[in-house]
């Protein structure tokens, strides 16, 4: 019998299934673990679960799904990706905006990763107890050149991640994602036993009806939903790139939906009842999560580890969840920056060292100063609001009919979408997007009575400046963009196979 | 625990992780069928 001719390997995510893996992970981050618990326990516990579970079914898993078939179709990075999914080069712009927009966030967000490898070591240590929490915050957020080191160390080790291209990112996350739901799982437990953990649990799954009357409730979720699992800043689009062409993609988006909502929720059982049965009051527990995202992770988090018996293990279980998700999503956004140059035919290693030098360098304010970290995150998360109506308006340009009946239900599709996913693509979520934008422009001139200044941490001025910058370079330059990004692969009907650019094996 | 509370732990934890188990195991299955079929042909 002839042999078999040793196989080469094929090019892209090795199945389905570790496509949806690394989409979970690229999704879970520090918003799932940190910004989750917080927000449910100052919105009404229960029916804010109920609403942010029903936001992500209906409105935010359905339109990864078009990004995820916008990605497959085009094989390219952002800008080629709607350059050539809306097919006017004139549309390029759109992904290059999402893609400064993703360069901006790898540098801030990678600042929080390192505040939490500072924590991870403290807790190691044991070095927050007995200490003054707030002040010890300051000094790790301002003037802190370990925290720095710390930034630029896994900025990094996601930067070498990423170069590896899919088999980095298939072997890094069976090691994040198990490492993640471990840590979390052990804390979970150990929260159960705790004594008077019963009234958070309540509060966590418990709801009064008139709570989904409450307006700002529902923004609250829909801010969570948008801004946790993801859709507006591309690694839907930038993972299904190398995506198999006969594979499902309804299926791979709703396990990645549903993977982000699973981690906020293991989360939210770990640390909320924690919190309630270590405060003296679920009034107590409530005004520690209205503290913000650092006051409960870095301020009242760290207390309470330091009461629970074995919470100094606790402590680096809880930060070394937070490592994992950050980590694997500052991949997904290297992999996302790296696209076009590969596109572009830039040589690998100089177009990854060149990236990952820029966002060192964009990141340090960040890293030196929390204003302008805070500032950076507010204008990074209005970006991502934008970036999910330009993914909406591609489909809408594209046909909603056509995606749907085309794209996404292949004839390898394992679940078949109804017109409602015409309806969330083309009116729920740009809707909601909208109406998401606007509110939180309405409360940063609440907050700020200079809420014009260009140069305010939470200004519509700031948004202008920097939003309207980086829309006014991607016009600019849109033409050279566009032809950098490589011949169109798509025929507006069906997928292209996976292109070798370097980064898909 | 109140039972309201109970209920609906159960149903949002059985539906979110029980429908992605399950999806990840339809996934599986599926492809498996197809690259079954690769090979036969």
């Amino acid at each position: 019998m002839a042999k078999k001719p040793q196989e080469k390997k094929a090019l892209g995510f090795s199945s389905p299934l570790t496509l949806a893996i690394a989409m979970i992970a690229g999704s879970v981050g520090t918003g799932n673990i940190w910004r989750f618990p917080r927000v449910t326990a100052t919105n009404g516990g229960g029916a804010f679960v109920i609403a942010y579970v029903l936001l992500m079914i209906l409105a935010i898993i359905p339109l990864m799904m078009g990004e995820h078939a916008i990605g497959r179709a085009t094989r390219h990075g952002l800008p080629g990706a709607f350059r050539d999914f809306i097919g006017t080069k004139k549309s390029t712009w759109f992904g290059s905006f999402v893609w400064t927009v993703v360069a901006i966030m790898t540098a801030y967000y990678t600042v929080v990763v390192a505040w939490v490898a500072y924590y991870f070591g403290l807790a190691l240590t044991n070095g927050y107890a007995g200490v003054d929490k707030q002040p010890l915050f300051d000094s790790v957020t301002n003037g802190n050149i370990i925290t720095v080191i710390l930034f630029a160390l896994l900025l990094g080790i996601a930067a070498y991640i990423a170069y590896k291209g899919v088999s980095g990112i298939e072997k890094a996350n069976k090691i994040f994602l198990p490492i993640l739901f471990v840590c979390l799982i052990i804390i979970a437990i150990r929260t159960l036993t705790l004594p008077g953990t019963a009234s958070g649990f309540n509060y966590l799954f418990d709801f009064e009806v008139s709570s989904f009357f409450n307006f700002k409730m529902w923004l609250e979720a829909l801010t969570q939903a948008l801004w946790s699992a993801g859709p507006g800043w591309g690694i839907c689009i930038a993972y299904a790139v190398y995506s198999n062409q006969k594979s499902d993609i309804a299926l791979a988006s709703t396990i990645q939906g549903l993977g982000d909502i699973a981690v906020a929720l293991l989360s939210g059982i770990a640390i909320i009842p924690a919190l309630f049965a270590m405060s003296s009051s679920p009034t107590e527990a409530m005004s520690i999560c209205a503290s913000g995202n650092n006051g409960l992770a870095f301020i009242a988090l760290t207390g309470i580890f330091e009461k629970i018996p074995g919470g100094q293990i606790m402590g680096m279980l809880f930060f070394a969840s937070l490592i994992m998700a950050g980590l694997s999503s500052i991949v997904a956004c290297f992999t996302i920056l790296a696209q076009p140059f590969a596109d572009a035919k830039v040589n690998k290693k100089k177009s990854m060292l060149g990236l990952f030098i820029a966002t060192v360098i964009i990141g340090i304010p960040s890293a030196w100063s929390i204003n302008f970290f805070n500032n950076q995150d507010f204008v990074v998360g209005m970006g991502m609001v934008i970036g999910a109506v330009f993914s909406c308006y591609a489909l809408i340009k594209y046909g909603t009919e056509n995606a749907r009946t085309k794209l996404i239900n292949n004839k390898y599709t394992g679940i078949h979408m109804n017109k409602w996913w015409n309806i969330a693509v083309t009116f729920v979520v740009p809707l909601m997007a909208i109406i998401m934008f606007s509110w939180w422009c309405i409360r940063s001139v609440g907050w700020n009575p200079d809420w014009w200044n260009p140069f305010g941490t939470y200004s519509i001025g700031t948004l202008v400046l920097q939003l309207g910058g980086i829309s006014l370079l991607c016009l600019l330059f849109n033409n050279k963009i566009a032809e950098s990004a490589g011949p169109k692969l798509f025929d507006n009907e069906n997928f292209p196979p996976v292109q070798d650019n370097g980064f898909s094996k | 625990m109140t039972t309201k509370a109970i209920v609906m732990m159960i149903l949002i934890l059985g539906g979110v992780w029980g429908g992605m188990i399950v999806s990840m195991a339809k996934l599986q299955s599926m492809n498996k069928n197809q690259a079954l079929k690769e090979d036969k042909y």
